[in-house]
């Protein structure tokens, strides 16, 4: 008897599981974890996931809080400024991949176990504050104060999650039934306009630290001029039909099974609808800009038992995309997602904006629009008879959604291949390139013929207007951000009241160092 | 420490009860429909089943916990279940935390 208990002693003693229960406990503890017991009934009501969700859901977030519980004992262990790479390092020793652990940081900071030190513009080092859970301010609110916030970038990220079903994404506007709501704040892990640290963004995408040049333009890899070469699509793409191709490609190789993307389906002209592709004649009838946003992302869980999908969309979709690689929501599984193509994105409008602006500025009812296209500091609507109608930008930005403003990015930084118009000549895109899947999926569609490219330093104005105008937008950003803290003192990309100010340091202790020694 | 009802017993106590060194935890709660607070009895099992599915994830034996349902005149009730959930237990190896406080080493973290 005896020797077999021993056995089974090795067997529970082994070092993993004596660390495991003090960082479960702290996982128990945590606000999400004890919600979404606590309302296991309600979901179930709610229809939205069937017990093995449940449970996937609910181990998920338990693992995803025991790494957490793990970074934050590692985080105090260092005694002062741990920086990403000391970060990184720590969670490989722990097992833990160097992004998930600098993304569990970000999050820690976000909900006050940890401090968020800047020590130069590029530089970040995390400080430990407290690890008891009652002492902290529980920061997961409903994705409404995003809304409210005039931040809600429409995505649909939050229908996708929420495991109560109780949030609907329409046209620009999140609705919420409180009644239903069981606050577990799922919707807010998932918003890309809530917590979105950039660098944890940049190094899920490469599994390295990003550079400064990388947080200015987005990684660049390559860079191509191209378009479609199938005549008979040229009249339905909007520019050079790159995005559109690449989906063609991917359902002719084989290579998805679905694809997720905005069409103009539907009684209301120019409201497009989010839909799943399930071939060639789908991505036919997708193709073309809308710029009124649609809320896509909701399909997520849809799609969620496909093998592998592409996604199409805009810089604040492929940010909730990256987003759910880090930070997971158990809800909504982003690993199946193989390509995910990001399209240049200045602004986008509402459905109420674009009619304004067509019945009103061009006198064009909105179901003789034929297309519409920006070009040149210029807005295009092309009616279905008679001569194109246009306007300045400076005034169609008026109509643009005020969301819209408090975004930083351009060029789609966190997809895996970025297509627009912008820097090519008329009937090309411009191509950036920015991981390995993108690569292979450009690769494969030029060498079948489907797209021709061309050095996009062989074409004016080129990569530079691309950069220029990524860099206006930045800087907008940066005006918009400092305005909103001087006004409200929330940070608009993260709406939580900003700390006070760190105390003055201790004059006998040495300057904390970044390092982590 | 004192409860009004199973239903105030959380996640997080039985699993400090586990982290302190106890082998294992049973939860004695009135039957079912028979709460004074209506639903108290159904929060624990709740509860209890939330903590066996944590433990199994992280490796532990789920059956360290145990929730029973009786009410308090049922003594014969109560010795069947108790004695079985502690010979269900014993079969068990220690708790590693509690051996490594006995050892007087320091638990890892």
């Amino acid at each position: 008897m005896k020797w077999m208990a021993t056995e089974m002693v090795a067997e529970e003693m082994h070092p993993e599981h004596v660390r495991q229960l003090p960082l479960l406990l702290h996982a128990a503890r945590s606000f999400r974890i004890r919600c979404l017991v606590d309302a296991k009934a309600d979901i179930e009501k709610a229809g939205a996931l069937d017990g093995n969700e449940y449970d996937d859901m609910l181990g998920t977030l338990l693992d995803e809080e025991v790494r957490k519980a793990a970074i934050l004992r590692e985080i105090e262990a260092a005694g002062c400024g741990v920086n990403l790479e000391g970060l990184a390092q720590k969670g490989q020793s722990l097992g833990i991949p160097g992004k998930a652990a600098v993304a569990a940081a970000f999050q820690l900071a976000f909900e006050g176990f940890v401090r968020c030190d800047l020590d130069g513009p590029d530089a970040v080092s995390f400080t430990f504050v407290t690890e008891d859970s009652s002492k902290i301010q529980p920061v997961y609110v409903p994705v409404k104060v995003v809304d409210e916030g005039k931040a809600c970038s429409g995505c649909g990220a939050c229908q996708a999650v929420c495991p109560v079903d109780c949030i609907s994404v329409d046209d620009g506007k999140v609705t919420i039934d409180m009644d239903r709501c069981i606050r577990c704040g799922l919707c807010l892990t998932a918003c890309p306009r809530a917590l979105l640290p950039r660098k944890a963004m940049e190094w899920a995408m490469m599994d390295k630290p990003a550079t400064p040049e990388d947080l200015k333009t987005g990684v660049i890899t390559e860079a191509w001029c191209a378009r479609i070469t199938r005549e008979d699509l040229r009249p339905l793409v909007q520019d050079g039909g790159v995005s559109s191709a690449l989906l063609i490609h991917a359902f002719e190789s084989k290579a998805i099974q679905a694809a997720i993307g905005a069409a103009r389906a539907g009684g209301v002209p120019w409201k497009p609808e989010a839909i799943v592709m399930k071939g060639v004649p789908d991505v036919v009838r997708a193709a073309g800009t809308k710029y009124v946003n649609t809320p896509s992302m909701r399909l997520l869980r849809i799609v969620k038992r496909e093998r592998a999908i592409a996604v199409v969309g805009t810089p604040c979709m492929m940010q909730a995309l990256r987003k759910a690689e880090v930070y997971p929501s158990g809800t909504v599984d982003v690993g199946n997602i193989k390509y995910r193509i990001g399209i240049f994105c200045m602004e986008s409008f509402t459905h109420a904006g674009i009619k304004q602006l067509c019945e009103g500025t061009f006198e064009t009812p909105l179901d003789q629009v034929r297309k519409m296209n920006i070009k040149e500091g210029q807005f295009f609507a092309y009616p279905t008879s008679g001569e194109p109608k246009s306007a300045s930008m400076k005034d169609v930005t008026k109509l643009a959604r005020l969301s819209c403003h408090c975004c930083h990015d351009l060029t789609s930084e966190l997809a895996d291949v970025s297509v627009g118009s912008i820097g090519s000549p008329d009937g090309w895109n411009t191509v950036i390139i920015r991981t390995s899947a993108g690569k292979e999926l450009f690769d494969a569609a030029v060498q079948s013929g489907l797209i021709e490219k061309r050095p996009i330093d062989e074409v004016q104005p080129g990569l530079p207007l691309v950069k220029k105008l990524s860099f206006a937008k930045k800087r907008s950003y940066e005006k918009t951000e400092a305005k909103r803290v001087e006004e409200k003192g929330y940070h608009p990309a993260y709406f939580l009241k900003l700390p006070p100010p760190p105390p003055p340091k201790k004059k006998e202790g040495a300057p904390v160092q970044a390092d982590g020694t | 420490m004192r409860v009004k009802c199973t239903g105030r017993v959380d996640v997080s106590d039985i699993l400090q009860a586990l982290r302190d060194g106890a082998d294992g935890v049973g939860i004695y709660a009135c039957h079912k429909g028979e709460c004074d607070f209506e639903t108290g009895n159904l929060v624990a099992e709740r509860h209890v089943n939330a903590v066996k599915f944590m433990l199994q994830r992280s490796g532990f034996d789920p059956d360290r916990v145990g929730i029973f349902f009786m009410s308090a005149a049922e003594i014969d009730r109560f010795m069947r279940a108790t004695n079985e959930f502690v010979a269900k237990i014993k079969a068990l190896p220690p708790n590693p935390l509690k051996m490594d406080k006995a050892r007087g080493l320091n638990v890892v973290i």
